[in-house]
């Protein structure tokens, strides 16, 4: 089984390729709590595979790359984008995978609509509960077609999820990927502003709503979107 | 009349307005129902002169059989798993989780059980309750004795 370290980090990609334990022992990295090379000391050099994410690249991190980029394969996942920041790594590391909108010829792009098929699978679709949720994550502010019609505005009951900074008491808490598959499962509709969980909102049966600049229950649809799922994406381009 | 038996979950009776007022409340509920019984559950109490209303040990709650009012939530985590409760009125004063973000599957384990029902002390409580957990049964601003009484009339 191969050792592959992880950044732990708060993001879609990170939070479900770790479901993939079956061929992979997947080790966090919880930089900056942990010196990285205290870290592969610690695990007395047993880690050849590093994914470490663009948001936590220090000085510290580049000299061990630098130092041991022909012992360990480092794949940098650019979950913030610079173009300094990858012309400086991308010739030293194995590989760079960047989302879906950045375009660089030498880069694993990341694809728009992936799922994890070690949840997102067998799935059956319970009861709808009437009720709208949108996971707020890693977004600093609300978009504003949602926040007109969060309370007082209306009484609607949309439920936010999973981003301690955003204050408001409609915003009920953390979730794992696990849970958000539930809620997706037990609710009547995904509000989004990215996307960035509407294939698993199709699969889960739930109407689809932009909330980015209107919120308007009428523009409501069931997605139809092809997908991947993050197990082939580690075949191709990480086992 | 009350379908079950009344207990209040007051760990400290403190000399303020709203406690005594609790208390008043209790005692109206006493006069005016003589065949069910009305307790408080207590640890320690500043006030004096409580006649009439019978105080038992915090530790005696775990066997009561009835409704159960609590007044915070460290109360209402402590009574959701008691065995042979029947309703918990929740009388919230604020909502918990904006003082205490963590994880959204803790509050769900409170707040989704059925016979956890919010009595909100304002329109505002009460609106995000039931936006959040559509448990919110109504408001009572003050505790007052008239608006408790028909929430606990109420059919289940």
């Amino acid at each position: 089984m191969k050792n592959i370290c992880i950044t732990k980090s708060n993001n879609k990609f990170n939070n479900n390729i770790i479901y993939y334990n079956q061929e992979i022992n997947f080790i966090d990295l919880d930089f900056p709590k942990t010196s990285i090379y205290k870290h592969w000391y610690f695990h007395q050099q047993n880690i050849k595979h590093y994914i470490i994410n663009a948001s936590i690249i220090s000085e510290e991190i580049v000299t061990f790359i630098q130092e041991f980029n022909s012992d360990i394969e480092f794949i940098i996942y650019f979950d913030i984008f610079s173009d300094g920041l990858y012309e400086l790594l991308q010739p030293i590391v194995k590989k760079t995978i960047v989302n879906y909108d950045i375009n660089k010829e030498n880069s694993i792009q990341l694809p728009k609509y992936i799922i994890n098929d070690v949840l997102y699978t067998n799935i059956s679709i319970p009861l709808k509960k009437d009720q709208m949720i949108y996971f707020i994550d890693n977004n600093a502010t609300l978009p504003l077609g949602l926040q007109s019609a969060l309370y007082p505005n209306t009484n609607a009951k949309i439920k936010m999820f999973n981003n301690q900074s955003v204050q408001h008491p409609q915003n009920l808490g953390f979730l794992n990927e696990t849970e958000k598959k539930n809620l997706l499962l037990e609710s009547s509709t995904y509000c989004y502003s990215n996307e960035e969980y509407l294939a698993e909102s199709m699969l889960c049966g739930c109407g689809a709503l932009n909330v980015t600049d209107t919120f308007d229950i009428e523009q409501c649809y069931s997605p139809e979107l092809e997908y991947i799922t993050y197990g082939s994406f580690l075949k191709d381009h990480i086992l | 009349m009350m379908k079950h038996d009344v207990g209040f979950i007051l760990p400290v009776l403190e000399n303020n307005n709203f406690i005594i007022e609790i208390c008043r409340t209790i005692l109206s509920l006493i006069d005016a129902n003589k065949k069910t019984e009305f307790c408080i559950f207590n640890s320690y109490s500043e006030l004096a002169g409580l006649n009439g209303v019978p105080i038992l040990p915090i530790s005696h709650a775990k066997y009561f059989k009835g409704d159960l009012f609590v007044f915070d939530i460290s109360s209402l985590l402590i009574v959701k798993n008691f065995p042979s409760v029947n309703n918990i009125y929740y009388y919230a004063i604020d909502i918990a989780w904006t003082s205490s973000y963590s994880h959204y599957s803790e509050w769900e384990k409170i707040f989704s059980k059925n016979n956890i029902k919010i009595i909100a002390n304002n329109k505002h409580i009460h609106d995000i309750y039931n936006i959040a957990w559509d448990n919110s049964i109504g408001i009572s601003e003050r505790f007052e004795y008239e608006e408790i009484k028909e929430f606990l009339q109420k059919p289940n």
